[in-house]
């Protein structure tokens, strides 16, 4: 079996899927920009599609992701579902 | 009085005894008190008990899907100290229902008539209870002296990142609303409304800004056996630092309780500090897996969603 690739960017996590159906889900822009509290930038050049509160992002050749604070990251093609890092304190608050 | 106790079937309902005032099954349909309700896996023993006082069966009766048996009123404190040593033995046996029905066979062997019966129960139920309490002893030494150990393997290194670790500034509110209104000048709304909520619940708790705040009710005093403890730490040269700090309550000098458990970083590329919290469940787990946890790889118990992945981070 393939190994998911998994790629992090400070608080920003891109999870490859296998089974995500783009062509049911709402595109929502040509650019993936997510602002860090601190007012810095992610950006990474990749069609945005949305399901519900999830992104998800379609990369046909290698894009890099860049932010003034970290690495750039070079991104392989696929479909990733965008997440974030995680605070057990935060989750309880949003259940 | 009389004592009524209804067998269920194994996986689908579930055993109950209670007090009536009624032989009939009256007595279950409403006239009944001081019910108590056994999950049905591990109802199966009282089948045992009943058949070793068949001849003091009063009554026997059918009534949604349960077989319900009616003693005199004394059967109902026998019943309930052996509802008491069922759970201190599947406590004791880490739900191993073999080895629980096993010993309790043993025991209702034993039960030649009410008293005697009674009696050992009593017996088994004080000892199954030391038994739990010498595990229970061992467990809270083991996990503070590995504690203990790891934290003097991490302090250094921890204090040439956060030197104020050992002498955090403290906020100690006086009401919740004092709490809110520290938290607002901190954090954003969102932030500060959900570490209200775990402070209140956890306190005292660390929260990290630009430095360390830990943060305490007013009334906690000298912080009641209160005690912050490191117990693993990673040093990613040009990269980051990271600590699992671990909050605990101490009692006769070993920990009690684990309060909380969270992630104590130093990001060497933004030069930021950052803390999460991962759940208490992730103590048992060394600080790379607590990290995992925090991008969403594994699940409260440190299995990975994943089975095979590769991460790559900057």
């Amino acid at each position: 079996m393939r190994k998911h690739r998994i790629y992090r960017q400070g608080d920003l996590i891109l999870i490859e899927e296998d089974d995500a159906h783009l062509e049911y889900m709402d595109k929502e822009s040509n650019r993936l920009e997510i602002s860090s509290e601190n007012g810095n930038k992610h950006e990474l050049s990749c069609k945005v599609y949305r399901w519900n509160n999830t992104r998800y992002v379609l990369i046909d050749s290698v894009e890099v992701l860049k932010h003034p604070q970290h690495p750039w990251l070079a991104i392989e093609p696929g479909i990733y579902r965008v997440t974030f890092v995680r605070d057990y304190v935060l989750e309880r608050a949003i259940d | 009085m009389f004592c009524h106790i209804g067998l269920g079937k194994a996986y689908e309902r579930s055993y109950e005894f209670f007090l009536s005032s009624v032989v009939t099954s009256s007595g279950a349909k409403k006239k009944y008190r001081d019910i108590v309700r056994i999950e049905c896996f591990l109802g199966y023993p009282y089948r045992l008990l009943i058949e070793k006082f068949r001849n003091n069966i009063i009554h026997s009766y059918r009534y949604s899907h349960r077989q319900y048996y009616v003693f005199p009123q004394e059967f109902y404190t026998l019943f309930v100290s052996f509802f008491k040593l069922l759970n201190n033995l599947y406590r004791l046996y880490k739900r191993d229902l073999d080895r629980v029905f096993r010993r309790i066979e043993n025991i209702i062997n034993y039960c030649e008539n009410i008293e005697k019966c009674y009696k050992k129960l009593l017996d088994e139920n004080y000892s199954v209870a030391e038994e739990i309490v010498k595990r229970v002893q061992k467990g809270r030494k083991v996990l503070t002296t590995r504690l203990e150990r790891n934290t003097k393997r991490c302090i250094d290194k921890a204090l040439t990142y956060f030197p104020e670790i050992l002498n955090m500034y403290t906020y100690r509110y006086t009401s919740p609303e004092n709490l809110k209104e520290f938290l607002l000048k901190i954090f954003p709304e969102r932030i500060a409304r959900a570490y209200h909520d775990f402070i209140i619940m956890h306190n005292p708790v660390v929260v990290a800004r630009d430095e360390l705040i830990l943060i305490a009710r007013d009334s906690y005093d000298e912080f009641d056996g209160f005690r912050i403890y490191i117990d693993d730490c990673v040093d990613k040269e040009h990269y980051y630092f990271l600590l699992k700090m671990v909050g605990t309550l101490t009692l006769n000098g070993y920990v009690s309780r684990i309060k909380w458990v969270a992630l104590l970083g130093y990001d060497k590329n933004s030069n930021q500090i950052f803390l999460h919290y991962v759940p208490s469940t992730m103590v048992l787990h060394n600080v790379e897996k607590c990290r995992l946890w925090l991008l969403g790889l594994v699940d409260n118990f440190g299995r990975e969603y994943f089975s095979d992945f590769e991460l790559i981070e900057v």
